[in-house]
């Protein structure tokens, strides 16, 4: 008997699924009325509803307009870079620089470590970008020292720069630096005199005209001294005499020597295989060779590779957003219940119940996304100015396109997520609502 | 009229209501009385649409209402009134406001404000108008909720205990209003498990049933 009820108790329950009612007939005053009198009766809900929303849209706006920052200026900073580049991770010396230049006649800029020499020679349009401290070239600016009369990174005082037939070593010449010129001939402009350097072999020439003089400082990195300081034992120059009476200075100052020989041009200074007692050209595995399709890849995987850093963070703030709406959704709407039930015994149907929270959300989320976008730009502001104080790098302006994304992403973010919070008040039962409060 | 036909009622396996047959005519002062539990307030979720029942006949006003697609919502908001024991009103309103929504949702816009400031002096709530629903006293919260319960000037007025958090002056007040509409050609349906206020109002013409065990019988 009891059996038998039960059964015939779950086919009503099945016939009462079917039995859905009618469409609900909807004027828009109502609707209106309806929703204004539910933000009223919950002003400080939704006042409260209001600023999450405000933090919200104002922490992904912010993320978004930063985001958009660095990217243009990441693109910009690329778009400056000239096409033909070679980067070299070891430490060059200008043979090596005529070498790259012979075998990649297209190249027009070399990306070295700041303490690379960058040999420039003035007719080929050959500029030098160093590095700095960080090892991704990206991060580095450009110079043109090609410019200034361009011997290595320092400009010329007096005299010129080495020819072809020098760099060739056809003939020997030397550029030194004014301090070693003062030491060595009591003047800044010793041009013509010979100087010589006494690590050579007798059997080598070792005398060097002097057809330059370039600024002491070198003024990019800090560690040069202690650079200078690992030669200082073990290399000796001074003025050449034709009777080989060599006028030995001991060296206690910085300085700077670049000069030709029968091989090829030279640079004392950044030979460190010299240290080891012997002289030979850098290895291809010591340095290496960015082309342009090279350069190409590392921008492409550069931008990849922030887009999806930023991407993830971005996500996970809409996550988070979305996560923190629901959790006040949802309590609201546990505190809303009683007037779900109320509103539904005095006859508001389902539609209109749903309807009210996506509305109000609407609402509440328009006017938030509005007031947090605009907080994001004004903070974005200080930023750039704090930025820009500090030095940093962001040239680019701002733009609306992340404000506009902003504003239709969070805007559609609320709305769905209004959608659970709608269903769970449209299944509410009124029994339910009123009962347990 | 309102005739229900061997209604039942189960929440899960409890049964409440088992064969509820029921018909209550127009102008009818109906009260129910019964024990805790008894399934007082299902009986009434029933009659008010609030709820289905597992299985039976509801028939208002001629019309099958589960057989036939009516929109309970527009029944509930133009057919009934209601008056509850907790009140139920929208606390953070103020009077007015709350009596005015059963007009939005009955869409009656003509003369609103006069009709409710109307009804409102009628209650001798006119002093209270703009004040939150919070701030009332017990007694004038359910005149309140009575007047909105007849602001749509409804054809059934369901009452589930609505003295039940009232003293009694504030009580013989509420009732004097129910059976002034009932006057007024109205349909009451009063609950209560005061069988002494089901007896007085019995005494004064009302039909009196009692829920027990699932079953109701006239007393
Ligand atoms: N949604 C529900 N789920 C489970 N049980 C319920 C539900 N609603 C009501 N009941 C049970 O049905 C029975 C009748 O409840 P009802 O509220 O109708 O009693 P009542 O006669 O109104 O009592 P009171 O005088 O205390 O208000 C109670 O035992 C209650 O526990
Ligand atoms: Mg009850």
């Amino acid at each position: 008997m009891k059996v038998q009820l039960h059964m015939k108790l779950m086919l009503v329950k099945l016939k009462e699924y079917k039995n859905k009612r009618n469409g609900p007939k909807i004027t828009h005053g109502m609707f209106f009325k309806h929703v204004a009198t539910s933000v009223l009766s919950n002003r400080t809900r939704v006042l409260l509803t209001f600023l999450g929303i405000v933090i919200s849209s104002l922490v992904f706006c912010i993320a978004v307009l930063r985001f958009d920052l660095q990217y243009k200026q990441l693109q910009l900073n690329y778009s400056n870079y000239p096409q033909n580049v070679v980067v070299a991770k070891g430490k060059l010396n200008p043979v090596d620089i005529i070498n790259f230049k012979t075998n990649f006649s297209d190249i027009n800029v070399i990306v070295g470590r700041l303490d690379t020499i960058g040999y420039i020679e003035e007719n080929k349009n050959l500029s030098v970008c160093p590095i700095g401290v960080k090892e991704n070239f990206l991060s580095g600016y450009i110079y043109d020292f090609s410019n200034n009369g361009g011997v290595y990174l320092s400009s010329l005082a007096y005299g010129r720069s080495f020819n072809d037939a020098e760099i060739k070593g056809l003939e020997s010449s030397a550029i030194i630096n004014k301090t070693t010129a003062k030491i060595l001939f009591g003047t800044e402009n010793p041009l013509g005199m010979l100087v010589r350097v006494d690590y050579e072999s007798a059997t080598q020439t070792n005398a060097y005209k002097i057809i330059g003089v370039i600024d002491d400082s070198f003024g990019m990195q800090s560690d040069y001294s202690d650079y200078i300081n690992q030669y200082k034992d073990n290399i000796n120059i001074g003025i050449y005499t034709p009777e080989q009476n060599i006028s030995n200075k001991s060296i206690n100052y910085d300085f700077s020597i670049f000069y030709t020989n029968n091989l090829s041009l030279e640079s004392i200074f950044y030979n460190e295989k010299y240290i080891d007692g012997e002289y030979k050209l850098f290895t291809n595995s010591e340095i290496s060779f960015f082309s342009f399709k090279d350069h190409e890849k590392q921008y492409n995987e550069s931008l990849e590779s922030f887009k999806s850093s930023y991407g993830t963070f971005v996500i996970v703030i809409i996550i988070s957003e979305i996560i923190a709406l629901n959790i006040f959704m949802l309590f609201s709407i546990k505190e809303r219940i009683e007037e779900i039930g109320i509103r539904k015994a005095i006859g508001s149907n389902n539609f209109y119940i749903m309807m009210q929270f996506m509305l109000e959300y609407f609402i509440i989320g328009l006017f938030g996304t509005i007031i947090g976008i605009l907080c994001a730009n004004f903070i974005n502001q200080v930023f750039i100015v704090v930025d820009s104080i500090k030095d940093a790098y962001i040239f680019v302006a701002p733009s609306m396109t992340p404000n506009i994304i902003v504003f239709f992403v969070s805007n559609s973010i609320i709305l769905l997520t209004s959608l659970i919070p709608a269903l769970i008040a449209r299944k509410t039962q009124i029994t339910d609502a009123l009962r347990f409060i | 009229m309102i005739k229900l036909v061997n209604i039942h009622k189960a929440f899960g396996k409890k049964i409440v209501l088992s064969g509820i047959n029921l018909e209550i005519n127009e102008g009818e002062f109906v009260c129910i009385v019964g024990n805790s539990g008894a399934g007082k307030s299902t009986l009434l979720n029933l009659l008010a649409l609030f709820d289905l029942p597992t299985f039976g006949e509801y028939f208002l006003d001629g019309t099958n209402v589960y057989k036939n697609n009516i929109d309970r919502a527009k029944v509930r908001s133009s057919t009934f009134g209601f008056v509850f024991q907790t009140f139920h009103l929208l606390e953070e309103l103020t009077v007015a406001e709350n009596v005015k929504i059963p007009l939005i949702y009955a869409n009656k816009n003509a003369d609103v404000e006069t009709r409710i400031n109307n009804m409102l002096g009628k209650f001798g709530l006119d002093s209270i108008i703009n004040t939150k629903c919070k701030y009332l006293s017990g007694g004038e919260k359910q005149r309140v909720a009575f007047v909105r319960a007849v602001i749509n000037n409804p054809k059934y007025i369901l009452c589930d205990e609505p003295t039940g958090n009232l003293d009694n002056k504030n009580s013989q007040e509420i009732i004097q209003f129910l059976k002034e509409e009932q006057k007024n050609g109205k349909t009451i349906v009063f609950i209560s498990h005061d069988f002494k206020t089901v007896e007085e109002l019995k005494n004064e013409g009302a039909t009196t049933y009692e829920i027990n065990a699932g079953q109701i019988k006239r007393i």
